[in-house]
């Protein structure tokens, strides 16, 4: 595997920034849920290219909802 | 002519890093039960924190080792995996690791050429400190990160550059020896503070270049204690961390795309069996197999800090009271059994 051309130049400055985040209870599939709130937690704390790069439900709780704790990769300024 | 042993039963053994799992979260004690599992099922996937004993390590063609993000997207059916012969692994190092320490990460690597044979090579320095930092989430799970998460990224092209087809990073973590969290891991009573920064840097690698990937951390040798506990003691044997994890990437599978041809690719759709314990049923890994109706075999008897249970999920699952319970299972899918006509009562389907 080569590494596609990744260099200095071309990266930007990534940061990586703990995410914590409740989904209150909602019907439908729950991975899909999630995945929802964590993209849109993801870009409003690293900007519009950030993405999760760990997380898992931490609590559960029956009127907030679970609790996912994380880590998002976000590069260029914060939103 | 029929065989009496039944196919293989891809099974994916999760033991979440750094939440205090009783049994794996410590220091490669997840080992034994995969060794079982991976007899139990032929075929296994699982992740460097269960593999992982430092200088303790254990190679078997069933089990597949799998850095957690590759193991999530492998779950939801995004990438596949291409069992290969061998992994050409190049080692990664932190700039910020002090000379003689970094002396001791190249004679366990130049240990590993010469007593297990290894395809090892090349070696590249990072560009910068990474600059590691390590703190507890707020359920008490550890947490960590990289200051120059950048400087990670470029040693790894030029590793890939220059030949690796798999990674191995050693990057130098804060020395904090009368710590009370560290003598609560030694002990065997709580966090292995280390592995969630350590899961952050192969994440890190794995999801920017799609190759195999796994971290050993570089420390100074710790004061001897006496009352050290069983699961915590394959960390004191030597001066790296790294020959388990040499071992688990030079025979990894390749990472590939889920519509790739070949015979032997393992895709996530193959997975007859996913075991998890019991209160930490909360990651990608398992609540992706679950979408797609995977049996859930949980593990009442490797509690963590997390509850995070199927009634808090509202997941299907099969609850067992230890890995030993749960080979049985998984033994008895791989034999097309139901696992209710194992268990009394067994109520009828007539109605």
């Amino acid at each position: 595997m080569k590494s596609a051309g990744y260099s200095a130049s071309d990266a930007p400055p990534l940061r990586l920034l703990p995410l914590d985040l409740w989904v209150p209870p909602a019907p439908g599939p729950l991975l899909h849920r999630l995945r929802l709130a964590l993209a849109g937690e993801a870009r409003l704390l690293g900007g519009p290219q950030a993405v999760p790069l760990r997380w898992a439900v931490t609590a559960a709780d029956p009127e907030r909802g679970l609790r996912l704790e994380g880590v998002v990769l976000g590069n260029g300024a914060e939103s | 002519m029929s065989s009496a042993a039944a196919p293989p039963l891809p099974t994916l053994l999760v033991i979440p890093t750094g939440v205090g799992c009783a049994i794996g979260g410590y220091a490669g004690d997840g080992l034994p039960a995969a060794r079982l599992l991976a007899a139990a099922s032929d075929c296994l996937v699982t992740h460097p924190n269960v593999m992982n004993g430092a200088s303790l390590y254990w190679s078997d063609r069933r089990i597949h080792y799998l850095e957690g993000w590759s193991l999530d997207r492998f779950a939801a059916g995004e990438l596949a995996l291409r069992p290969r012969p061998w992994q050409r692994v190049g080692l990664l190092l932190d700039a910020g690791i002090e000379p003689e320490l970094r002396q001791r990460q190249l004679q366990a690597f130049d240990a590993c050429r010469a007593t297990l044979g290894l395809p090892l090579g090349p070696v590249v320095d990072t560009d910068l400190p990474l600059e590691v930092s390590l703190s507890l989430g707020p359920s008490g799970s550890s947490w960590g990160t990289l200051a120059r998460p950048d400087a990670l990224l470029r040693a790894a092209a030029r590793l890939l550059d220059a030949g690796a087809t798999a990674i191995a990073v050693v990057v130098r973590f804060p020395d904090d020896p009368e710590s009370p969290a560290l003598a609560a891991y030694r002990q065997g009573t709580g966090v292995d503070g280390l592995a969630g920064a350590e899961a952050v840097i192969s994440h890190l690698i794995s999801q920017r270049f799609g190759v195999p990937c796994a971290h050993a951390p570089a420390l100074l040798p710790l004061p001897l204690d006496e009352r050290l506990d069983p699961r915590a003691a394959a960390e004191e044997l030597g001066h790296t961390f790294l020959p388990c994890v040499l071992v688990g990437l030079s025979r990894a599978p390749d990472l590939v795309a889920p519509t790739a041809a070949g015979a032997g690719v393992l895709r996530g759709e193959d997975i007859g069996a996913v075991v998890a314990p019991a209160g930490a049923l909360g990651g990608e890994a398992v609540l992706a197999c679950a979408e797609r109706g995977v049996p859930i075999i949980s593990v009442e008897g490797n509690p963590s800090l997390l509850q995070v249970d199927a009634t808090a999920l509202q997941l299907p699952v099969l609850p067992v009271n230890g890995y030993a319970e749960a080979a049985g299972l998984v033994l008895a899918l791989r034999e097309g059994l139901d696992p209710a006509a194992l268990q009394r009562p067994l109520l009828s389907l007539a109605g």
